[in-house]
C-alpha cells in the first residue's frame, strides 16, 4: 500500500459530505508507467474500469430518509436500502444476516433470500469472528464504528470501508447493527499509487539536483538557480556575471563548444554531457540540456541550461563499460581456453583410446556434474559384460564394488580430490558371473575454471591374476612354513591340499607315493566329496592293484589318462562318491632329487575348472610336498639316529657327558643323572664342582682343562667324593672339536669303585697268598734243608760213628788176628772180620745213599760222575757223564739240588725207562748251569705223571720240581716214545765262598 | 815181610783222624812199627796243618773225612807248604774218585782203613822211599782217566768226551744217525742227544757247521 502517512492526510469524514477523490480501480494488475516528464506534482496513473461500486456523492442522511411513519418510512428505507449502490447489511449480534441489499447479495454471490437468516460465517468464515466481535461492540455499547477491512469475498478479496451503526428499536434498545460498506479497493490502490507518486515527487523535489542556468552565448551567466548556487557553493552574486567555462573540465571544452555551436532554430536543444568542477573542487559529470533562444533572425540570444549531476550514472556507466570490457576479455580468454581444452580433451580422448587398446585396461570417465559415467568396452569386458550391457552411470561402478572395499575407495577418492594425492586403489568388482575380481583403479580429477571438480577420468586394470599370484605366493610361503613342522607324509599332504583348496578348489584328491624298493604304490591320501563333505578313503591294498611304477627321471615322467567311456584297468577301483565323477583333473609329479617319487592330484566336478595357472600352482604344491617328504624322511632318519643315540646314551651303564671349555655341562646321560641323584635340568650349564662340591670335583675339572689344553684323548682313573662316599671312575675323555672352532670335552666314566675295592681286596689276598706261598717256600726249603741235614747228619753219624767204630774194631781184630795163636781163634776172628767188612760196606752204602759224602767232599762234578758210572746195576743201562768246566765249588744247596735231581732222574730211568743207555751232561750256559739227563727209553708223559692220582705216592717228580724251584732254577722234562726222555734243569751259578773254614 | 832196617833217625809221622778210636788203633799199629815215631796227632785238618808246621814231620797220615778241613784239602795245603812232606791218605772210601782226588791233591799213597792193619807198613815203606802206594784192592777200580774237563786251557775238542768226539767224527763223515747208532751200539735217540749236545757245547748252529768244525779240528777228512 506504500506509505500511509500521506494518505492519512486525506480523510473521509463520516456522516459529512465527502467526495471520493480518486476513482476506484481494480486492486490487481495496476501498471505503472515510466515518468518521462520531469515536471513535479502530477502523478498520472492509468485507470481501469471499476469493478463494483461507483461514486457515491452526498450524505447518507440525504440518501436515507429519516423513518417517519412505519410503513412509508420503512418502505422508503427499504427503497433506499435496496437501491443503494453500496452493500448494506444488517446483522444481529451473532452475525446473522437480518437484512442485505442487492449489491450486498451480489457481492456475496447469492440471492438475498439465501443469505438472510444465515450467518456471516457461512459465507466468509475467516472474517466472521472478527466481524461478530465488532457487531457486538456496536450492539452492546451502542457506539458507531468505522473500519477498513479487506474482506475475502467469494469473488475475490476487496477492501471495504464500513460504517457500522446501531439500530434501535422502538424502545431505544439496540437490537441490530447496520453495516454500510464502501468498496475502497480501487481507492486503496489509488492511494497506494498516489503515495508512490508522491514519494517519487518528493524524491524529485527533495532531491532536486537540477541546476538551471541561463547564459549568453559567450558563456556569461545571467541566471543561476538555488541548486546551482549549492552546487558551486557560491552565492548567486558570485556566479551571475561570470563565465561558466572555467568551471568545466578543460578537456571537455572543445566538445562543449562544438556541440553548442550546432544550436539552431530548427534544432534548439542539445544535450551535452561534460565534466564540471563543483564547489568542493570535485570533478563531476553533468548532463546539460541546453535550449537556445533565438531572435527573429535566428541568431542566438541566450541559452537556458538545465543540468543534473550524472556522475554516479557516469561512474556506473564506466564501471559497466569496464566490466563489459573485462567480461569480453574474459570471455575471450575463456573461449580460447575452452578451445584449447577442447583440443586437449580430444587429444586425451584419442590417447585414452590408444592407451586402452595398448594396456588392455578399461577406461572410465565420470562426469560428476552430469552424473554420468562412461565405461569403455574393455572395462565392461573385464567384468564379463558386453559393450552395451551396462548403464553409463556411476552406480555401475559403485554398485558392483565389494562392500569391504568401498570405504577405502571413498577414502582414496576424497583424499585425491582434497589434497591431490594420487587416486590409486585396489578393489573388487562383481563379475557378471557373480564372483568378484580384483581391479586396480587409477584416475585423475578434472577441474573447471573455478577449481571445482567436474570430472574424474581413469582406468581399471584387471589384477585378478596378480592378486591370484599374490595369494598363491602368500599361501605357498605359509605352506612352506607349515610344512616345516609336519612330521608325517600325510600331514604334509594335507597341508598342501588345504592350500590347493584355498587357491583352486577341489572336490576329490589323490596323493600317492612310490615306495622302495620296487616302487609299490602307497597311498598317502585319498579324498572325495560325499554329500557335500570331504571324506577320506582308506587305501585298500588288497582290492586296489598295486601298480609297479618305475621311478623315472623327471624328464621322462609321463601321465596316462583314461578316455571317457574307457574301462578302468583290471583290479583298479574307483573310490569315494562313484555317482559323481571328476571332470577336471590336475596331476603333478612329486619329485625328490630329480626322481619322481609320487603323484599329487586334485579333481573337480566342474568343467574347465583349472587353467594353466592352476596347473602351475599344483606343480608348485607337488614340489613343496616333495621337499617336505624329503625332509620328513631325513628327519625320520635323523630322529631314528637321534633315538638310537638317545637309547644308546641312556642305556649305557656308565656316565656319559659333554662339557664346554669352561666345564659347564651341555649333555648328561641318564646313568650320570641317576647315579648322582640330581635332576637332569640342574646339570645343564653347571660345572661339576657346582653340582658336587668337593676337592675331588675340583681336581677332576683341573684334569679336564689340562686335557683340553693338550688336545689328546686320555684314559685315567679319577675319584669323586660325593655325599661322603668316595667313588672311583675309569674315565675316557676326549676333546670334541667343533665347526666354529670351539672345543668341547666328551667323556665316558665307568664306575670301578667296587672293582677297585675288589682288586684291592684281591691284592691283599694275593699278598696274603704270596706271603703264604713264601712261607710255604720257606717251609719247603726248610724241609728240604732239614731233610738234607738230617740225612747228612745221619750219614755222617753212620759213617763217622758207626763206620769208624766198626773200622776200629776191624783194626783191633786184625791186630788180634795177627797175634792170635790159636787157630780156632783166628778162624773166628777172620770170620768176624768178614762180617765186619760186610757191615762196614753196608754202613757205607746206607750212608752213601743217604747223603753221598762224595758230594760234600769232592764236589758236584765228581759226585755226578760217580753217580753216573757207579750206581748202575748189572744188566742195566750204561751211563755216560759229560762234564762242564766249573772254576770252583758251587754253593752247597745248588750242588745238592743238582745232585738230587740227577739221582732221582737216574732212579726213574732204572725203574721205568727200559733204556739201554743214558747220558748225564753238565753244561755252562752263561749264568746258568745246565744239567741234562737223557735216556733212550720209552718215555712218559710228565704232565700226566704230575697230575695223576699216583703223584703223591711217588714224590720223585714233585720233589725234583720243588728242589729246582727252591734254588731258583728251572726244570723242563721232554719225553716221548720217539725221542726218549730228557730232563733239563737249569741252576743259577752261585759260587761257594772261597773259604770253607780253612786258614 | 821185609824186615825193617833201622835208619839213623826214625820216620817222624803226623797222624790226623777225627775218629778217636780209629786214630788210637792206627797209633797202636804205628807204635809197633820200628823206625817210626808219631810226633803229632790231630783230629781235624786245621790242627793237622798247625801241628805239621810245628813238628815238621816227614810223613802225614791223613783221614779224608775230617771236619773243619777235610783230608784232601789238607793234603793239598801240606804239600804246598811242606813240599818234602809226604802224605799218605787214609780213607774208608773205596771210590776211585776219592783216590784220584787224593793223588791229584799230591798224596803219595791211598790206603783203605779196612786194610790198614795189613798194609800200613808197606804203605809207609813205599811212601818213605818215594814211591806211591795204592791199596791193591783199589788198583782195579781206579783207572787213570784223563783229567776232568774242568781244565779251561784245553781246546773245545779236548773238552769233549771221547764218545762225543767219536760221534762228531762220524757225523762229519756223513754217517746217518741210524748208522752211527748201529756202529756204537747205542740207540738213535742217544745219538741225537749227543749231536744236540755237541752243537750246544761247541756253539754251532747246524750240522754243516758241525762238519766244518770237525774238518778244521782234523777230526775228519774231506771225502772225495
Amino acid at each position: 500500500m506504500g506509505k500511509t502517512g500521506l494518505a492519512a492526510s486525506i480523510c473521509y469524514p463520516v456522516g459529512a459530505n465527502f467526495k471520493f477523490f480518486v476513482a476506484t480501480r481494480r486492486p490487481a494488475a495496476v501498471k505503472k508507467t515510466k515518468q518521462t516528464d520531469k515536471r513535479p506534482g502530477k502523478t498520472i496513473a492509468r485507470t481501469q474500469r471499476p469493478r463494483s461500486g461507483g461514486l457515491a456523492t452526498g450524505s447518507i442522511s440525504d440518501a436515507i430518509p429519516a423513518p417517519a411513519g412505519p410503513a412509508s418510512d420503512d418502505a422508503r428505507y427499504r427503497l433506499l436500502f435496496e437501491s443503494a449502490s453500496n452493500p448494506i447489511a444488517v446483522f444481529d449480534r451473532n452475525g446473522v444476516f437480518l437484512m442485505i441489499n442487492q449489491v450486498g447479495a451480489l457481492n456475496m454471490g447469492r440471492p438475498a433470500s439465501e443469505i438472510i437468516g444465515r450467518s456471516l460465517g457461512d459465507f466468509i468464515p475467516e472474517f466472521f469472528e472478527f466481524s461478530v466481535e465488532r457487531y457486538r461492540r456496536v450492539i452492546d455499547h451502542g457506539e458507531s464504528l468505522q473500519t477498513e477491512d479487506c474482506v475475502p469475498l467469494p469473488g475475490g478479496a476487496r477492501w471495504f470501508w464500513s460504517a457500522m451503526e446501531p439500530v434501535r428499536d422502538l424502545h431505544g434498545k439496540v437490537y441490530c447493527v447496520q453495516v454500510i460498506s464502501y468498496d475502497i479497493t480501487e481507492r486503496k490502490a489509488a492511494q497506494a499509487a498516489l503515495r508512490e507518486s508522491e514519494e517519487q515527487y518528493r524524491a524529485v523535489v527533495e532531491d532536486q539536483t537540477e541546476i538551471i542556468t541561463r547564459f549568453l552565448p559567450d558563456g556569461t551567466l545571467t541566471f543561476a538557480n538555488e541548486v546551482c548556487c549549492r552546487f558551486f557553493r557560491k552565492p548567486a552574486a558570485e556566479i551571475v556575471g561570470f563565465k561558466w567555462q572555467p568551471n568545466a573540465e578543460p578537456e571537455d571544452l572543445p566538445m562543449i563548444e562544438a556541440k553548442l555551436a550546432t544550436l539552431s532554430p530548427a534544432n534548439p536543444v542539445v544535450t551535452i554531457e561534460n565534466r564540471i568542477y563543483n564547489g568542493a573542487g570535485e570533478l563531476r559529470w553533468m548532463q546539460f540540456v541546453n535550449r537556445g533562444f533565438f531572435d527573429e533572425s535566428g541568431s542566438l540570444q541566450y541559452l537556458q541550461s538545465v543540468g543534473r549531476d550524472i556522475t554516479e550514472r557516469k561512474n556506473v556507466e564506466q564501471a559497466l563499460r569496464d566490466l563489459l570490457e573485462n567480461l569480453e576479455q574474459r570471455a575471450q580468454e575463456r573461449a580460447s581456453a575452452l578451445e584449447a581444452s577442447d583440443t586437449a580433451l580430444r587429444v586425451n580422448v584419442d590417447r585414452l583410446r590408444l592407451v586402452e587398446q595398448a594396456t588392455h585396461d578399461g577406461i572410465w570417465d565420470w562426469d560428476m556434474v552430469a552424473g554420468v559415467e562412461y565405461h569403455s568396452t574393455r572395462w565392461k569386458e573385464i567384468l564379463g559384460f558386453g559393450p552395451d550391457e551396462l548403464p553409463n552411470v556411476p552406480a555401475t561402478f559403485f554398485d558392483r564394488l565389494h562392500p569391504e572395499d568401498r570405504p577405502e575407495v571413498d577414502r582414496v577418492r576424497v583424499a585425491h580430490l582434497e589434497n591431490g594425492s594420487p587416486y590409486e586403489v585396489e578393489a573388487r568388482l562383481r563379475h557378471k558371473l557373480g564372483h568378484y575380481c580384483w581391479i586396480l583403479s587409477r584416475g585423475q580429477a578434472v577441474r573447471d575454471i573455478t577449481g571445482r571438480v567436474v570430472r574424474m577420468v581413469g582406468s581399471i586394470t584387471d589384477i585378478s591374476e596378480r592378486k591370484q599370484a599374490e595369494r598363491r605366493i602368500r599361501a605357498l610361503s605359509e605352506l612352506g612354513r607349515k610344512l616345516n613342522s609336519t612330521r608325517s607324509h600325510r600331514e604334509a599332504a594335507l597341508c598342501a591340499l588345504d592350500v590347493a583348496q584355498e587357491l583352486l578348489g577341489w572336490d576329490a584328491c589323490v596323493v600317492e607315493l612310490y615306495a622302495p624298493p620296487n616302487n609299490e604304490v602307497v597311498s598317502v591320501i585319498l579324498m572325495d566329496t560325499v554329500n557335500g563333505h570331504k571324506q577320506e578313503f582308506p587305501f585298500d591294498k588288497e582290492r586296489q592293484q598295486s601298480r609297479k611304477v618305475v621311478a623315472v627321471p623327471l624328464a621322462e615322467a609321463r601321465l596316462v589318462l583314461r578316455k571317457p567311456g574307457e574301462a578302468a584297468e583290471a583290479g583298479l577301483r574307483t573310490f569315494g562318491d562313484t555317482a559323481r565323477r571328476s571332470t577336471s583333473l590336475l596331476f603333478a609329479p612329486i619329485c625328490s632329487k630329480n626322481q619322481v617319487i609320487g603323484m599329487f592330484s586334485i579333481q573337480s566336478y566342474a568343467f574347465n575348472a583349472y587353467n594353466e595357472s592352476a596347473r602351475e600352482t599344483v606343480q608348485m604344491l607337488a614340489d613343496y610336498c616333495g621337499g617336505a617328504f624329503e625332509r620328513i624322511l631325513t628327519q625320520a632318519a635323523l630322529a631314528d639316529s637321534e633315538a638310537r643315540f638317545a637309547a644308546f646314551m641312556n642305556f649305557l651303564p656308565a656316565a656319559a657327558y659333554i662339557k664346554d671349555a669352561e666345564g659347564r655341562h651341555l649333555f648328561v646321560n641318564r646313568h650320570l643323572v641317576e647315579s648322582v641323584g640330581l635332576a637332569p635340568e640342574s646339570w645343564l650349564g653347571r660345572r661339576l664342582s657346582e653340582m658336587i662340591p668337593s676337592n675331588t670335583a675340583a681336581t677332576a675339572e683341573l684334569n679336564d682343562r689340562k686335557l683340553l689344553a693338550s688336545g689328546k684323548p686320555q684314559v685315567y682313573e679319577e675319584q669323586l667324593v660325593e655325599r661322603g662316599k668316595a667313588r672311583t671312575y675309569l674315565s675316557s675323555k676326549f676333546p670334541i672339536p667343533q665347526a666354529d672352532g670351539a672345543t668341547l670335552l666328551g667323556g665316558v666314566s665307568f664306575e670301578i669303585t667296587e672293582r677297585r675295592e675288589a682288586e684291592h681286596e684281591r691284592e691283599i689276598l694275593l699278598a696274603q697268598v704270596q706271603s703264604a706261598r713264601n712261607r710255604l717256600e720257606q717251609l719247603s726249603r726248610r724241609l728240604l734243608e732239614v731233610q738234607e741235614s738230617e740225612r747228612r747228619r745221619l750219614a755222617r753219624d753212620l759213617h763217622d760213628q758207626v763206620g769208624q767204630a766198626l773200622t776200629a774194631i776191624q783194626i783191633k781184630l786184625q791186630t788180634a788176628s795177627r797175634n792170635a795163636i790159636l787157630k780156632n781163634v783166628r778162624t773166628n776172628v777172620v770170620a768176624s772180620l768178614g762180617m765186619l767188612d760186610e757191615l762196614v760196606q753196608l754202613t757205607q752204602n746206607i750212608s752213601l745213599n743217604l747223603r753221598p759224602s762224595i758230594l760234600d767232599d769232592l764236589g758236584l762234578e765228581t759226585a755226578l760222575r760217580w753217580l753216573t758210572e757207579h750206581q748202575v746195576a748189572e744188566g742195566g743201562p750204561r751211563g755216560e757223564f759229560q762234564p762242564a768246566p766249573l772254576e770252583s765249588r758251587l754253593q752247597p744247596e745248588i750242588e745238592t739240588a743238582c745232585f738230587r735231581v740227577a739221582q732221582e732222574a737216574i732212579t726213574n730211568i732204572l725203574r721205568h725207562a727200559r733204556a739201554s743207555e743214558f747220558i748225564v751232561s753238565l753244561r755252562r750256559d752263561g749264568e746258568l748251569l745246565g744239567l741234562f739227563i737223557h735216556d733212550d727209553g720209552v718215555g712218559f708223559d710228565p704232565q700226566a705223571r704230575l697230575k695223576s692220582p699216583e703223584r703223591f705216592k711217588d714224590l720223585g717228580l714233585l720233589g725234583m720240581e720243588e728242589r729246582v724251584a727252591l734254588v731258583g732254577g728251572r726244570l723242563e722234562i721232554e719225553s716221548s716214545a720217539h725221542t726218549g726222555t730228557t730232563v733239563n734243569a737249569w741252576f743259577p751259578v752261585k759260587w761257594c765262598a772261597p773259604n770253607d773254614g780253612s786258614i | 815181610m821185609v824186615p825193617f832196617e833201622m835208619s839213623t833217625t826214625p820216620l817222624r809221622i803226623l797222624l790226623a783222624d777225627d775218629h778217636v778210636l780209629v786214630r788210637a788203633g792206627i797209633r797202636t799199629l804205628l807204635d809197633q812199627l820200628p823206625g817210626v815215631t808219631v810226633v803229632a796227632e790231630a783230629s781235624d785238618g786245621r790242627e793237622a796243618l798247625q801241628l805239621a808246621a810245628k813238628n815238621q814231620p816227614d810223613l802225614a797220615i791223613l783221614d779224608v773225612a775230617m771236619p773243619v778241613l777235610n783230608g784232601l784239602e789238607a793234603t793239598t795245603r801240606l804239600r804246598q807248604q811242606f813240599p818234602s812232606l809226604r802224605v799218605l791218605v787214609l780213607s774208608m772210601h773205596a771210590n776211585e774218585e776219592y783216590v784220584q782226588q787224593a793223588f791229584r791233591a799230591g798224596a803219595a799213597g791211598y790206603l783203605l782203613k779196612k786194610s790198614a792193619v795189613a798194609e800200613l807198613e808197606a804203605a809207609i815203606r813205599a811212601v818213605e822211599s818215594g814211591k806211591t802206594y795204592l791199596s791193591p784192592s783199589l788198583v782195579q777200580r781206579v783207572s787213570l782217566k784223563p783229567g776232568p774237563a774242568g781244565d779251561q786251557t784245553k781246546s773245545p775238542l779236548e773238552r769233549l768226551t771221547s764218545r762225543q768226539r767219536e760221534i762228531l767224527q762220524m757225523i762229519a763223515e756223513s754217517r746217518t744217525t741210524k748208522e752211527i747208532a748201529a756202529e756204537l751200539g747205542v740207540s738213535a735217540k742217544t745219538v741225537e742227544f749227543h749231536r744236540a749236545e755237541l752243537m750246544k757245547r761247541l756253539n754251532l748252529r747246524d750240522i754243516p757247521a758241525l762238519v766244518r768244525f770237525a774238518m778244521q779240528s782234523g777230526l775228519a777228512h774231506p771225502e772225495g
